[in-house]
């Protein structure tokens, strides 16, 4: 093996950009929307247009969506929050959809959520998602939080119970997280 | 009347404090290591990013500019990929770009195979990545397609202008995101750099070709498969290109990464590669590592290692 300045410069490069981030990283859960438009339009068919939406995340804001959902927000969903304001033909807004990004067995589960003005779901897509078990799915699984509100976060379950597995409980978390933040920082 | 509000939008966006919108980031980091008959070394294969600014009217997102570049080969060149403004029209109904922008073209239109550790079929039909002028596409439901007239000059240096010529065009059908078959059919004609990797930046010769493509993506419940065939007419010859990548999870932890590339001009005798590897998350990157074969004149099979990281920001 010959070691070569190039070969070093590799491993000092490694090091280096790793940093301490190296050392005590986790897995970095950060949604990335391939194509918003076509499941806006499944979601609003009524729908001129949407606007983006980037807000910030306080630690204070970070502590109570953790505690309304139950759950751990994911690395990189901490500090930021993105969602899509839908818009009619008069500008006005018609509702929200939001993409989602959740811990599956295999990696991360990808999904946008529908909101109506009073922020109950009004559809759910799966965008992308590699698992062995497909129940979380199914339409009549996804269609059964349709509804559901940013006022029923602590009703919402896993309609399998114990017989769910990692995808149908990653979309559960998932939605419960996405509505206590939505509850926090966008309806209050 | 659409007129007028397109008009009306646009003075909208450029009065004082009328325009909102976000800021997205996203950060690369790519070290790779290769051993083969000639060689074994290691380098920054790639470090960059991309900026993608949205600004929005009373109306929705309006006005988007994005910027992508890398670093390559130990930092010792800088690429510009993308560098582009696009007028956004009704939920991406139609979007009109002008700068470097991405050229509408088989599997690159979602996905691309600069961050694998196995060659690009790309320059085996001499197609590019991007170019500089005008693109004009979108998404009506499950169809989506995209027109660009570009320069012809790549991400090369611009000689003149309006430079030698590009038409790129494609049509897709998605019909859904998750489960299921998409394919779409592209279509080129005019010049392109003969150099097209976006790896290897350089003067190159020029060609003026005719390109084809038929493109497919099947996603499975594990796993995804993307083939692209293609066929190039250039110089009173024809050559054709056959590509296909497979990621497919064999664990939590572990997922199969294979590709194979066959291309072929008429007089000559078919070159391939073919490549296996894998993919393993290690602490917020991707470690890849695998072994590519090649079947031309001068192979040069190797084995190559890869940690790459990918970061995104938002504000």
């Amino acid at each position: 093996m010959r070691i070569t300045a190039p070969l070093c410069s590799c491993i000092a490069s490694l090091l280096f950009l790793g940093n301490t981030s190296f050392l005590s990283a986790q897995e970095v859960y950060v949604c990335v929307w391939r194509n918003p438009e076509r499941t806006m339009t499944r979601l609003f068919p009524a729908a001129r247009d949407y606007r983006t939406v980037s807000l910030p995340i306080t630690s204070a804001q970070l502590a109570a969506i953790e505690s309304a959902s139950g759950t751990t927000v994911l690395p990189g969903q901490r500090t930021q929050f993105q969602y899509f304001v839908m818009l009619d033909s008069a500008g006005a807004t018609i509702g929200y959809t939001a993409a989602v990004t959740q811990k599956g067995e295999y990696g991360a589960i990808e999904f946008i959520i529908g909101l109506d003005r009073g922020f109950s779901v009004t559809g759910m897509y799966i965008q992308r998602a590699r698992e062995r078990h497909n129940q979380f799915r199914e339409e009549a699984f996804l269609r059964g939080f349709a509804g559901k509100s940013i006022r029923d976060i602590a009703s919402i379950s896993d309609p399998y119970g114990a017989g769910g597995n990692h995808g149908t409980r990653a979309i559960v978390q998932g939605l419960r997280k996405e509505l206590a933040t939505f509850a926090v920082l966008v309806a209050r | 009347m659409k007129t007028v509000r397109l008009l009306c939008s646009l003075c909208a966006i450029l009065a004082p404090g009328a325009l909102s919108g976000a800021l997205f980031a996203n950060w690369e980091e790519d070290l790779r290591g290769t051993y083969s008959s000639r060689d074994f070394s290691g380098e920054i294969s790639s470090i960059g990013g991309s900026l993608r600014q949205v600004f929005a009217d009373a109306g929705g997102d309006r006005f988007i500019m994005v910027l992508q570049a890398e670093a390559v080969h130990n930092l010792e060149s800088v690429m510009l990929h993308q560098l582009y403004a696009t007028l956004k029209g009704p939920m991406g109904k139609w979007n009109l770009s002008a700068g470097r922008v991405p050229l509408p073209w088989g599997l690159l239109t979602a996905w691309s195979p600069e961050r694998k550790p196995f060659g690009s079929p790309y320059p085996a039909i001499s197609v590019s990545a991007s170019d500089s002028g005008l693109l004009f596409n979108g998404t009506i439901d499950t169809f989506e397609y995209g027109i660009s007239l570009t320069q012809g000059y790549g991400m090369g240096a611009i000689h003149d202008f309006p430079g030698p010529g590009l038409v790129t065009v494609r049509a897709g059908l998605v019909p859904e995101d998750d489960l299921g078959l998409s394919a779409g059919l592209s279509a080129s004609w005019g010049t392109t750099p003969g150099q097209t990797n976006a790896h290897m930046p350089g003067e190159a010769m020029p060609e003026k070709r005719l390109v084809l493509a038929l493109d497919m993506t099947l996603v499975l419940p594990q796993g995804t498969l993307r083939f692209e065939g293609g066929a190039r007419y250039s110089g009173h010859t024809w050559s054709a290109s056959l590509f296909t990548a497979l990621e497919y999870a064999l664990a939590s932890w572990l997922t199969l990464e294979m590709a194979g590339h066959a291309w072929a001009s008429a007089h000559e005798q078919v070159k391939g590669r073919v490549f296996a590897g894998f993919a393993v998350p290690v602490f917020g990157a991707t470690l890849r590592g695998g072994y590519e074969y090649e079947k031309i004149a001068h192979a040069d099979h190797r084995a190559v290692v890869q940690l790459h990281r990918q970061l995104a920001f938002s504000w």
